[in-house]
């Protein structure tokens, strides 16, 4: 009993050690955000975080698109409601599955790199010798790749929808044969900007800013063995998709 | 009387609940190599990080230049390392940078030097090591020496008033290690530079060092210019000098009895 006791007083110990840490990172590191000297350094993790998921990001956009409009035709058209199938994918993608979607493909693909690639220069002690040179790396390294998440996350949702859009209209409105005008003018009426885009934009602001925090922080907290990478590469994936899916549900409750 | 550079008074450091150094005080000169030798596992690369401000000691004084590095504040010991300079034993280059950026990047993080002066500054250190003409090769494509030459260019790159070397003859083929030898003593020779050199190799700390510390269980057992330090009879030291696989610093792990053990079943942990 008493060793239960013990175990759970250690792991709570370290659970507020770790949130500790990672508050401090938040703090170092996002505020004030990157300056003039540190523009091109952003800009290079713009491109790395950002531009490098694009392909990514408009394929899966792409397939969920059509998947939806394929999914919402066979049962919309039972009720003779084919023509509001614009107005559905547009909402659904643009609330729900165009910032989750998003965030779950960005904690992967770019989130787990930013991990491993920090956790590696922690071990061949590329951070030590920044430090010892005056160079703080916490402005240095990671500042650039959380802002660089938060300004790409936004961004790659926004695209995933609009390619969704586009290929929910190729399924529905060129091959199954909507009629095209109802498609789009049931969008245009249906979805207003503040009430439904400006939320999925919001969720996918504060899903840019967990992902990318939880990658940068595990990367910066790992141990610098081999096995210390792996498991920081893997908790990012972890704790970045939970953290998403626990963050929509509450944010939905908020703000819909 | 010879100015101190680096100072340390009755440091104390423990890790894991381990005590690392207990009570250790020694001073580097200004000006001066200072070789700090000791078998594996005695903290000598700890102690860099102390001197550093990468660690703090739990208790104990700790000056760098008349400053207390323990109780400098964050910006306070950024200023301060831009005085200072290392040779990690790794050499712990910017893999995604060339060498020339590699050795650019301390200057352009601290200065405002025109692109020409830059190339000119980078190229200069560049030849000191001898490594001009691989100033367009990326670490992944050099040997460990050549990184280690290129490292050494990249911490005398702000022209720093200490540098600290960490094993930095350690894995390198008897010409790299010459030549790294040969630039730390090269080094040495500036009254305005102090050098600490932690490593294990005593011959070679031997020729390039003005004074040696053998640290041993946390503690420093011994002290001296490295002639003296060769006569020295405490069997601490004779065995490291000596290079004696067993004596004061035993040779096997502490371990329950051989002879009970082998007489007793086999259990899985064993």
């Amino acid at each position: 009993m008493i060793k239960r006791i013990r175990l759970l007083g250690r792991k709570s110990l370290e659970l507020l050690g770790t949130l500790g840490r990672a508050g401090q990172l938040w703090r170092f590191a996002v505020w004030p955000p990157p300056g003039p000297s540190s523009f091109v350094l952003l800009v290079k993790q713009i491109y790395e975080l950002g531009v490098l998921s694009v392909v990514i990001i408009v394929l899966s956009g792409f397939s969920i698109g059509a998947v939806l409009a394929l999914q919402g035709y066979t049962q919309l058209v039972k009720f003779g409601a084919e023509s509001s199938l614009g107005l559905g994918v547009a909402l659904v993608l643009v609330m729900e599955i165009g910032p989750v979607v998003s965030a779950l493909l960005f904690a992967g693909r770019a989130g787990s790199a930013v991990t491993a690639e920090i956790a590696l220069m922690k071990a061949t002690e590329q951070l030590s010798s920044m430090e010892m040179m005056g160079v703080d790396p916490v402005k240095q390294v990671l500042a650039p790749r959380l802002w660089a998440g938060f300004i790409a996350l936004p961004v790659l949702a926004l695209l995933f929808s609009l390619v969704g859009i586009w290929g929910a209209s190729l399924i529905g409105v060129n091959w199954l044969g909507v009629y095209e005008g109802s498609f789009w003018v049931s969008m245009q009426e249906g979805v207003d900007f503040n009430q439904h885009v400006l939320k999925g934009i919001i969720k996918s602001i504060v899903f840019g800013m967990a992902v990318t925090w939880i990658s940068v922080f595990q990367g910066y907290d790992s141990l610098p063995t081999s096995e210390g990478i792996a498991s920081a590469t893997t908790r990012t994936v972890v704790y970045s998709s939970i953290s998403v899916l626990a963050l929509d549900f509450f944010l939905t409750l908020m703000m819909f | 009387m010879e100015e101190d550079y680096v100072k340390l008074e009755h440091i104390v450091f423990e890790r894991g609940g381990r005590a690392i150094f207990n009570d250790l005080s020694l001073r580097v000169p200004r000006g001066k190599t200072v070789a700090i030798m000791g078998p594996s596992g005695t903290g000598k690369t700890t102690l860099l990080k102390l001197i550093g401000g990468q660690l703090r000691p739990r208790s104990g004084r700790l000056v760098v230049d008349d400053l207390e590095v323990p109780t400098l504040n964050r910006q306070a010991l950024f200023n301060l390392r831009r005085k200072m300079g290392m040779l990690f034993q790794s050499g712990a280059l910017f893999t995604d940078l060339s060498v020339f950026e590699n050795v650019a990047f301390p200057l352009r993080r601290h200065s405002d030097l025109s692109e020409d002066l830059l190339r000119d500054l980078v190229v200069m250190k560049l030849e000191a090591v001898g490594l001009r003409g691989a100033s367009a090769l990326y670490p992944g494509e050099l040997s460990g020496g050549m990184q280690r030459r290129v490292a050494l260019a990249r911490a005398i790159a702000l022209d720093p008033e200490l540098i600290m070397f960490d094993e930095p003859f350690s894995g390198l083929d008897p010409i790299a290690q010459g030549v790294i030898q040969q630039l730390i003593t090269m080094l040495g020779e500036s009254p305005d530079i102090t050098s600490i050199i932690v490593s294990h190799d005593i011959q070679v700390s031997a020729k390039v060092a003005d004074y040696i510390y053998v640290i041993f269980n946390g503690q420093v057992i011994g002290e001296g210019e490295p002639a003296r330090l060769q006569e020295e009879n405490s069997p601490h030291i004779r065995q490291f000098m000596d290079g004696l696989p067993d004596g004061p610093v035993s040779f096997h792990y502490p371990a329950s009895d051989y002879q009970e053990q082998l007489l007793q079943p086999a259990k899985k942990s064993d």
